[in-house]
């Protein structure tokens, strides 16, 4: 088995050794998505923002908002709807009589965990107004930048596009999104779990944090130091260029996608506690990743696009 | 795309043709099938376009297709399939044959469309649609077929391109520079397996001439009109090379049928049976020429005045007459030597009392005015001739295409009422009252002059070329040939009547202006010489060409079978070559590393644990300890050492040589069956 070194830890302290406690934490709360969990996990630490896209009910704001709590952050929840202006997520510049001064009153968005809820019922102009935030880090009123938190974590959830009053986002904003999951019904065991259980909302309330955000922002910095040898790089760039020379696919990855899949892969080798990338990592997450950016030329295979492009790429 | 990529996108076929893909075969293949569109039932035709248009249609995603998701409509297809194989075995009243066989295929490949999902499908409509083009060939074997099919080869082609196309599917200019290429890649091959390899004898489309399928040309009876409605076709009757001396256009008398017993109306060939070849002294300088005659379904053969020297498959008759020993099916060229002069000294009594009759009480003024003319002349047959001649020429008698209807005597009308009419007209009349003057006479028909073409220097001899003549028996001279027409119209022997009509084809516009008219000639007969050159040497390259061409290479003596071998030998090696260098440019590893976890896959494939291409080494290993917890251990120790050189920081020469050290002891066996 590959030898694991220890990483350079400007405190000594392996960070990946919280790595399990937060799954096991978390497998208390999301019974049975071991995977979304995880593929959660490694889209923060990529210092990625998050798109769950799945029917009402299934536990998206639950994921949201054990993400906060296990990782110790702040967390606001943006409850999106139709009439909702950029001002009610940035915040407003109001008069202050007593100061007699313009202050600006922040929105929900500063908040170190935010939590989109229906992204897509929104129009797109407030839809944008967080989309621009998520990518610039800092939102600007009245010509005053105001850094936001960091870390900076956007969860956002929206409902299948097939469903009535939505405003589906464009394909440049989804590309914002670093990966794309879906957590689908639990199975009959988590399904009894979830019914014998605790109320997961009380849960949630009394959950402890199992790292702060200190401790969040040096293992984003160990997945940095994760190694890609050339072989897995080689096999990287296979897939984009497969992806964008094959009929099978009408739209192929964008570099900003390639750059997103490698973080990505660095981040789940360092949840299986490797200190380098396998190409099992890169197939792991690619589907999260490709699966909102990758569009097959056959919409009947829309599903499997990811599957396709795994399939049709030998690892050299 | 990576090459190993795209070659295991081919070997695997898993990439999945669309619409774009299947329009390319789609166009492909009705292309193939248009000329069998006018042959065919409409029926079929319609039948095809709509299961081309069901594919179609579910492209679109407006009807299901009969696939695994549609489970009720495969046996939609399992009926439609027997139903047309039974439809077509109806049709054909169980017949097998080329009608029936073409039209199975034609409705197959139909239903094929329905099953067009994978690349595997694609590739196998594809060689389908090659078969197609080629049942074209078993009805017509013309140049511009020949054209057309290449350009459905082609579209063939270009749809494979297109299958394979990557990024430039969309792209149909650069699909077909791409098939151009490989056309014209193939052309020499193509030209080489042609020449070389051993003939068949007979074209290998030998079509089975139905007897029903009725062919222009002279029969062996003749009534007014039955020559003059010939010459509305200008088919080709046979095409003439010569061999040093072209005959002057006024003996250019291509001798056929001869007929003896009239009964008033229509000549019939008569009743002389005397299977004897007459005593025949030949005088003055032969011509030598090759005939290639377009099939007629009938047994005589056409030639100039008198062949001495035949085939071994054809005989002079009694009465001059060439036969073949079979009807004349398909394109057949034979060599001949003919005398101009000739005599024969012999008339049989047979012979005598044929070339008398009359029928009883017919033509009364006509034997009238031969019994005047007779005696005139007082037993001077020539001088006869002459009188019966000049009658011809003195009176008003004309020539016409257009000779008004014969409805009583046709004989006595013709010579004394209308004295308008054609060849036939003036032949058989002729020959009457040569009769009635109790000299022996009888009508020959055949074809006159024939058109030259100055390119490739040939004699093209056409339906309208057709013609009738007399010959009367001289004593001492033998049977002279006498036309009357030529006292009539000589113009019509020496000009041949091609003067006489309208050029073929073509419009006034072109016609009227002689300049216009001259090189409209010259295009015909440009084409005519290319068609000449295509039968004789691409549809008729029978294997005594072969053999010529042979020799003439140097190559002559090469035994037909070893010819054969080294085509196959050649056919085989090349595609032995090709497969093996798209194995090596995939599988060819120069890194050591990598080749040694290929021999350590390998090693597990012996035993039945096969990695899947895009597999990754962990995944690979796990797989294996489920497989095989007895390896699991070894397996898990390779695979460290691979990723740890390959994927992580270990590289270095003792970590590359111990992996291959790992893997070369590596020996995994198959678990005994218990």
């Amino acid at each position: 088995m590959p030898s694991v070194t220890p990483l350079n830890n400007p405190r000594g302290a392996d960070p990946r050794a919280r790595i399990g406690e937060i799954i096991a934490a978390g497998e208390r709360v999301i019974v049975g998505k071991t995977h979304s969990l995880k593929l959660a996990l490694t889209c923060l630490l990529a210092g990625g923002h998050l798109l769950i896209e799945d029917l009402p009910g299934v536990g998206k704001t639950t994921l949201a908002h054990l993400m906060a709590r296990v990782l110790g952050l702040s967390f606001q929840r943006i409850q999106f709807t139709s009439d909702m202006l950029p001002a009610d997520v940035i915040g407003v510049t109001i008069y202050d009589r007593d100061t007699q001064q313009f202050e600006f009153h922040r929105g929900p968005i500063f908040s170190q965990v935010i939590l989109g809820d229906e992204i897509n019922r929104a129009t797109p102009r407030a839809q944008s107004a967080l989309l621009e935030a998520m990518e610039e880090r800092q939102v600007t009123v009245d010509g005053v930048s105001h850094r936001l938190p960091h870390p900076f974590f956007v969860i956002a959830t929206q409902n299948p596009t097939y469903q009535i009053g939505t405003f589906p986002l464009p394909e440049s904003q989804l590309d914002r999104f670093l990966m794309r999951i879906s957590l689908g019904y639990p199975d009959r065991d988590a399904e009894r779990a979830l019914l014998t259980g605790q109320d997961r909302r009380t849960l949630l309330e009394n959950f402890p944090a199992v790292i702060g955000p200190e401790e969040l922002l040096e293992m984003q910095q160990a997945v940095g130091e994760i190694h890609t040898s050339s072989a897995l790089l080689d096999y990287v760039q296979a897939l984009l260029e497969f992806s964008r020379t094959s009929p099978e696919f009408a739209t192929g990855l964008s570099p900003r996608a390639g750059l997103g899949l490698v973080q990505a892969a660095r981040a789940w080798a360092l949840l299986s506690e490797r200190d380098s990338v396998m190409p099992e990592d890169v197939q792991r997450v690619l589907p999260a990743i490709a699966g909102h950016r990758l569009r097959a030329a056959d919409e009947s295979q829309q599903a499997h696009a990811a599957d396709l492009l795994l399939q049709g790429v030998p690892i050299p | 795309m990576n090459a190993p990529a795209r070659l295991a996108n081919i070997r695997t076929g898993n990439n999945h043709p669309r619409e774009v893909h299947f329009l390319w075969i789609l166009g492909a293949l009705a292309m193939a099938l248009l000329p069998h569109s006018l042959r065919f039932s409409p029926l079929l035709v319609a039948s095809f376009l709509a299961l081309a248009f069901w594919r179609w249609a579910a492209y679109r995603r407006w009807l299901p297709l009969p696939d695994k998701q549609h489970r009720r409509l495969l046996l939609t297809k399992t009926l439609l399939v027997i139903t047309a194989c039974v439809a077509v075995w109806v049709s054909y009243r169980g017949q097998s044959g080329r009608d029936a066989g073409v039209a199975l295929l034609m409705v197959l490949v139909g239903l094929k469309l329905l099953e067009l999902t994978t690349t595997r499908d694609f590739f196998i409509a594809t060689t389908l649609g090659y078969f197609l083009v080629v049942t074209n060939f078993l009805y017509s074997q013309t140049i511009p077929l020949a054209a057309f099919m290449l350009a459905v080869i082609t579209m063939l082609t270009a749809s494979m391109v297109a299958l394979y196309g990557g990024r430039h599917e969309r792209e149909p200019k650069w699909i077909l520079r791409r098939t151009f290429f490989i056309i014209v890649q193939a052309i020499p091959l193509a030209v080489l397996a042609f020449v070389f390899f051993p003939r068949i004898e007979g074209p290998l489309w030998g079509r089975p001439m139905l007897s029903e399928e009725a062919q222009t040309g002279l029969s062996d009876e003749m009534t007014p009109g039955s020559i003059s409605n010939l010459t509305l076709s200008d088919e080709i009757a046979f095409r003439v090379n010569f061999n040093g001396r072209i005959p002057p256009a006024a003996e250019r008398y291509w001798r056929g049928p001869v007929l003896w017993h009239t009964d008033g109306r229509t000549w019939r060939r008569g009743s002389l049976r005397d299977p004897t070849t007459p005593q025949v002294r030949f005088q003055g300088e032969p011509y030598r020429y090759t005939i290639t005659q377009e099939p007629s379904n009938k047994r005589w053969l056409y030639a100039l005045e008198l062949p001495a020297q035949i085939d071994d498959d054809m005989y002079l008759t009694r009465d001059l007459q060439l036969l073949g020993r079979y009807r004349m099916r398909r394109r057949t060229s034979f060599d001949l030597i003919s005398y101009p002069r000739f005599t024969i000294a012999e008339l049989t009594p047979a012979e005598h009392q044929l070339g008398l009759q009359l029928p009883e009480d017919a033509h009364p003024r006509a034997r009238a005015l031969a019994m005047q003319w007779q005696a005139q002349a007082g037993g001077d047959i020539e001088r006869l001739v002459r009188i019966a001649l000049s009658h011809f020429n003195r009176q008003p008698f004309t020539y016409t295409l257009a000779p008004p209807l014969l409805t009583e005597d046709p004989v006595d009308q013709f010579l004394f009422e209308t004295r308008a009419g054609f060849c036939e007209h003036y032949a058989s009349s002729f020959v009457v009252l040569m009769r009635a003057a109790g000299v022996p006479a009888r009508v020959v028909t055949g074809y006159q002059d024939g058109e030259l073409n100055p390119v490739g220097d040939y004699l093209i001899v056409r339906q309208q070329d057709a013609h009738a003549w007399a010959e009367v028996w001289i004593e001492g001279r033998g049977w002279r040939r006498v036309d009357p027409t030529a006292a009539v119209a000589p113009e019509r022997v020496s000009d041949g009547l091609e003067m006489m009509m309208p050029a073929r084809g073509g419009l006034r516009i072109i016609n009227d202006n002689p300049a216009t008219a001259a090189l409209w000639r010259r295009i015909q007969q440009t084409w005519d010489a290319t068609n000449h050159r295509w039968n004789q040497w691409v549809l008729g390259f029978s294997p005594a060409r072969q053999q010529m061409l042979m020799r003439e290479l140097g190559l002559g003596d090469i035994d037909r079978s070893v010819l054969a071998g080294v085509m196959m030998a050649a056919i085989g090696a090349t595609l032995l070559l090709l497969s093996l260098s798209i194995q090596r440019s995939s599988v060819r590893e120069r890194d050591p590393v990598r080749s040694a976890y290929r021999e350590f896959c390998r090693r597990l494939a012996r035993i039945g644990i096969q990695r899947v291409p895009h597999e990754g080494p962990l995944d690979f290993a796990a797989r294996v300890a489920r497989l095989r917890e007895d390896l699991a251990a070894p397996v898990a120790e390779i695979t460290g050492s691979y990723i740890d050189i390959r994927y992580a920081n270990g590289n270095g020469r003792d970590a590359v040589a111990a992996f291959r050290r790992q893997v070369s002891r590596f020996r995994p066996r198959t678990l005994a069956v218990p």
